[in-house]
């Protein structure tokens, strides 16, 4: 993953955030550029787009530590 | 003053000498204008007879023309209707590799959403624990 557990851990931080109040521009931009790193193709796509694809990320590093965990 | 006997029997047979040999004329003129009719008749009929012949050659030579285009408009139906029902194979048989392609897609993109829908309510309650562990409020 091009993405560090800190980033993720952030990312995570940032997403969760955004399910309770507005992130500011500066938050949307630092996500963008996490999935945007993740995923070259999300660059021109909308904010919502962004924490969708965000959240699948962080459900596939989850799945990926929790199976790391059990092994 | 009495006519001799003689003469009157010499005019006689001028006479009948005169009307025989016109009458030989008449016959012998009857007869040229005959054959020159007959011969003309002839020639005519051969000419007809002639161009008939080649009118009957001509008919011959159209019939074999138009039995040759016969044919190769029978050749021409024959592979059209080969080169359609052809198309019409192919047409079948890539709608049903269309419909089979469409069908795994179909698959493929139910069990990517699945996915998706399950990695994102798993980072969607990651997110949150996190969010609210790092001292986020509600």
């Amino acid at each position: 993953m091009p993405l560090s557990p800190e980033q993720l851990e952030r990312m995570q931080y940032l997403l969760g955030k955004s399910q309770h109040t507005s992130l500011t521009p500066t938050e949307q931009n630092e996500l963008r550029r996490y999935v945007v790193a993740e995923k070259p193709e999300a660059k021109d796509v909308t904010f919502e787009t962004v924490v969708t694809l965000g959240l699948i990320i962080v459900g596939a590093y989850l799945v990926y530590k929790f199976i790391e965990s059990t092994a | 003053m009495e006519i001799p006997d003689q003469l009157i029997v010499t005019l006689l047979i001028g006479l009948l000498l005169a009307v025989l040999a016109q009458a030989i004329l008449s016959y012998r003129a009857f007869y040229q204008h005959k054959d020159e009719v007959r011969n003309h008749v002839d020639a005519k009929s051969e000419n007809i007879v002639k161009s008939i012949e080649n009118w009957n050659i001509k008919n011959e030579n159209c019939s074999i023309r138009i039995e040759n285009i016969s044919a190769r408009l029978q050749s021409f139906e024959d592979k059209q209707e080969r080169a359609n029902k052809d198309i019409w194979n192919r047409a079948d048989l890539m709608e049903r590799r269309i419909q089979d392609d469409l069908s795994q897609l179909k698959k493929d993109i139910l069990v990517l959403q699945t996915t998706s829908e399950l990695l994102r309510e798993i980072g969607l309650r990651g997110s949150d624990d996190t969010y609210l562990r790092q001292g986020g409020n509600r």
